[in-house]
């Protein structure tokens, strides 16, 4: 696990953060569909076409052409498919923000969802509950006992341990 | 011969429809022997259909063309091994696996159900033999692979050449079975609902099928990947591609039900969510079969397209009305009987855990609909792919990494905030260190320095309370292998549960490390040049061309140095199938613990010069590590517990019963 831990580090520091020509090239490639295959980028794809827009995007970007114009330029050529994702604008708005309402109404309806399951506990009907409950730890009493013991029992030396 | 094929599965047809009225009414009427029978003829249906699939496996490996089927998916020209498995590699064999595998399992299922769920055990053999009905029937009717031709050509199309790689040996069957296996569950919960019991019986049976079938398709997704890295050629193992996605659908759903199925066999809670989740499950994975089957979205996997996609929409929509119907139905025996003593409980992070998923999954089937919807309200064709799903699932993928790490270490019911954080202390300073690590040696981007930490809690977390266990049982006069091994044996779900998170933790420093820092170099090379990227020196040797009845194979020597070392000599492919038109890249990878060199050639002109694509990708290797971790944790999991079954569990926690919170609501401890 260590050594897990450790390459990773090394892999994430090893490449230097050079913002060449060529990398800006690959990084707009894999935001462009071809359009002769779908569903894969031309930096993914083999067929000519995408190897002929490959070329074009370091042609262009070598004139100094903006990412964004050189994504436009092949929009007005093949359409709105060509990109990998849709453009945060107009109608194509709609994709980026469904996704955060999402999340934010489910983690609303969670956080109420959680308090309705303690306010449960409180009403008069669930309080048999309550005692079987208590009972229920008595049943598990050999498992938490272990649990207890192995949570108290072990607190000094595992942080050495685990540190190194 | 293929009528016997014919005759096989019309037979299954009769077989399993018999099989779903014989059950319900049986059981409805209370009529042991019209149940049994019934059961019966869900035993013979996967044999009835082994033989249909032996009839197809046999006109393949004879050659026999004049079957249509067999002329489009073979050719004389394919190797032995090949013919034996291309019976799966189009549309309609590949139904006839998924009728079969499916009518198996389902026996298997019927066969081995646990005592306690024989009063619902008739009303899931009939979703079970429902199941086995529609596929039976489309075989019989929309799509036979039996139908001959009138003059049979002496040679076969042959197989989609990206196909013939040994990775598709196991990754289709597995992934259909995956698919086509979370009925099982299903059929259990639902089998349950229908026959209006109040209990919790069905979560065993349930819990073992969906660890079984969430294993299978789980290593299913991971050879897809490992087949797309070796084989598609650019030196990436997940595109977010709209059939990948119909694989990862039905995934979320099911791995949120294997973590809250806990929750209901421990507590008696989640019970209606629960079915919610399988049902859902179910439904994605209806869905996923549907995408490989002339869905509407195109994609590479479209190897089995044909129009049938709308009559497996047609069965999806079915099974999902159905479902909820049943399911408002009788929703009033869903009461859960316990409730949660504070939101820092392992109940709520359970719930937690299931939220996250079905988010992603959300997001996900979003990002699927989103082109139909623009298709719909604009006439204009959009593509949803990687940018958009690395963003905005991002996120919840690394919530749930700290989830996984934090999440265990919380006791049921009510955890005290004090000894959470003691626990914590540790993992986290850990989790920590390494960040700062990798912030100092120059990581800028904060995705994967939350990434690294995320990871590093989860995986310390995890180590620390095995240290701790393994401590506890030592110093009762156990040996530390013993007392290891014992530790895992008390608590087989908890412990291959953590044996899965630690394989997640390889996935996920995998990911960190091919997503964010894999680099790519392009470059044409003649026979005699070097090209250097990343401190390796690729070195074009020399090529050959070889040329096949079937396929023209190009290959390029070239050596591998690290500085004036000579790491390997590698020779990526290229190969061409005229019959299809279709070029396929064969990978040169050498894989080493913290990156691989992947090489693929292409374009090789006549002077010799071909076309180099290097990439040195960080971490991939411990993706495919990962695999055998999933399995080995999930038979931890599964392996079964002397006497520990639901009914076991509850009545530790109902004794005594009458004072249950509910009158009715408890199970019945005698089941």
């Amino acid at each position: 696990m260590l050594l897990l831990v450790s390459a990773a580090v090394a892999a994430c520091t090893e490449t230097a953060a050079q913002d060449d020509l060529e990398r800006r090239a690959q990084r707009l490639d894999r935001t462009l569909i071809c359009p002769l295959c779908p569903s894969e980028t031309i930096d993914q794809s083999q067929v000519l076409l995408a190897a002929q827009m490959r070329a074009q995007v370091r042609e262009r970007l070598a004139e100094g052409w903006s990412e964004e114009e050189i994504r436009q330029y092949f929009v007005d050529r093949y359409g709105e498919r060509v990109l990998a994702a849709p453009p945060k604008q107009g109608f194509n708005l709609l994709a980026w923000v469904v996704p955060p309402v999402i999340v934010i109404a489910s983690l609303l309806v969670l956080v109420w969802v959680v308090r309705q399951m303690q306010a449960r506990r409180r009403t008069p009907q669930a309080s048999p509950g309550q005692t079987a409950e208590v009972r229920d730890d008595a049943a598990l009493r050999p498992y938490l006992s272990l649990v207890d013991r192995e949570s108290s029992g072990g607190a000094e030396a595992p942080e050495r341990e685990g540190a190194s | 011969m293929t009528d016997l094929g014919k005759i096989a599965v019309l037979l299954t047809v009769a077989l399993s429809a018999y099989s779903v009225v014989g059950s319900v009414v049986g059981a409805r009427w209370r009529m042991p022997e019209l149940v049994q029978s019934a059961r019966a003829a869900a035993y013979v249906s996967p044999l009835m259909l082994a033989v249909a699939t032996v009839v197809l496996v046999a006109a393949f490996v004879t050659h026999d063309f004049s079957v249509q089927y067999v002329a489009e998916n073979s050719s004389l020209a394919m190797s032995t091994w090949l013919t034996w498995v291309a019976f799966y590699a189009g549309n309609e064999g590949s139904l006839l696996f998924l009728a079969v595998i499916f009518a198996v399992l389902a026996a298997a299922a019927i066969g081995r159900a646990p005592k306690q769920v024989a009063p619902s055990l008739p009303y899931t053999v009939a979703v079970l033999s429902a199941v086995t009905l529609f596929f039976s029937a489309v075989l019989a009717t929309l799509a036979s692979p039996f139908v001959e031709v009138a003059n049979p050509q002496p040679d076969g199309r042959g197989i989609n050449p990206l196909l013939t790689h040994p990775g598709m040996l196991v990754h289709p069957p597995m992934l259909m079975t995956g698919l086509i296996g979370v009925a099982i569950p299903f059929a259990f919960a639902f089998g349950h609902l229908v026959s209006g019991r109040t209990g919790d019986e069905w979560v065993d049976p349930a819990r073992v099928w969906g660890l079984v079938v969430w294993a299978i398709l789980t290593i299913g997704l991971l050879l897809g990947a490992w087949w797309a890295y070796t084989i598609l050629g650019w030196g990436g193992y997940w595109a977010w591609d709209p059939v990948e996605n119909a694989g990862l659908l039905p995934w979320l759903p099911l791995t949120a039900f294997i973590h809250s199925i806990m929750v209901q066999r421990r507590r008696g809670m989640f019970r209606s969510w629960n079915i919610v989740l399988i049902t859902f499950a179910w439904g994605m994975a209806m869905y996923g079969m549907f995408m490989n089957r002339g869905g509407p979205v195109p994609s590479v996997h479209s190897f089995a397209q044909s129009t049938l996609g709308w009559v497996f929409l047609l069965f999806l929509a079915c099974n999902v009305v159905v479902a909820f119907g049943v399911f408002f139905w009788r929703y009033g025996q869903l009461r859960s009987s316990a409730p949660v003593g504070s939101a820092l409980s392992r109940e709520v992070a359970f719930l937690v855990n299931n939220v996250l998923f079905l988010l992603i999954t959300l997001v996900t089937l979003w990002g699927v609909v989103f082109p139909l919807v623009s298709d719909v309200f604009r006439g204009v064709t959009v593509t949803v792919g990687r940018p958009f799903y690395d963003i905005t699932t991002g996120p919840l993928f690394l919530a749930l990494l700290l989830l996984m790490g934090v999440g265990p270490l919380i006791p049921w019911r009510r955890g005290s905030p004090r000894r959470l954080s003691n626990t914590l202390l540790l993992p986290a300073a850990a989790a920590a260190a390494v960040a700062l690590v990798a912030l100092v040696l120059g990581v800028r981007s904060l995705f994967p320095l939350l990434g690294l930490f995320a990871c590093t809690v989860a995986a310390a977390a995890i180590l620390r309370e095995w240290a701790r266990g393994t401590r506890v049982r030592r110093r009762r006069g156990e040996s530390y292998p013993v007392a290891f091994g014992r530790l895992i044996a008390a608590n087989r779900p908890r412990y291959g549960g953590y044996i899965v998170h630690l394989g997640i933790v390889m996935l996920g420093f995998s990911v960190i490390g091919s997503a964010f820092y894999s680099v790519q170099e392009d470059v044409a090379l003649s026979p005699g040049q070097e090209a250097t990227v990343q401190g390796f020196t690729v070195q074009y040797v020399s090529n050959s061309t070889e040329v096949f009845s079937n396929r023209v194979e190009q290959q390029a020597v070239v050596r591998a140095l690290r500085g004036d070392d000579l790491l390997r000599t590698m020779s990526p492919g290229y190969v061409f199938y005229p019959d299809f038109s279709l070029a396929a890249t064969r990978a040169a990878i050498r894989s080493t613990p913290t990156e691989d060199l992947y090489i693929i050639a292409s374009e090789f002109s006549e002077g010799g010069q071909a076309l180099f694509r290097i990439y040195v990708n960080p971490m991939v290797i411990w993706m495919w590590i990962a695999g055998p971790l999933f399995v080995l944790g999930t038979l931890v999991a599964l392996w079964p517990e002397k006497g520990r079954t639901v009914a076991s569990v509850m009545r530790m926690r109902e004794t005594p019963a009458e004072q249950a919170p509910e009158p009715e609501g408890a199970p019945s401890s005698g089941m």
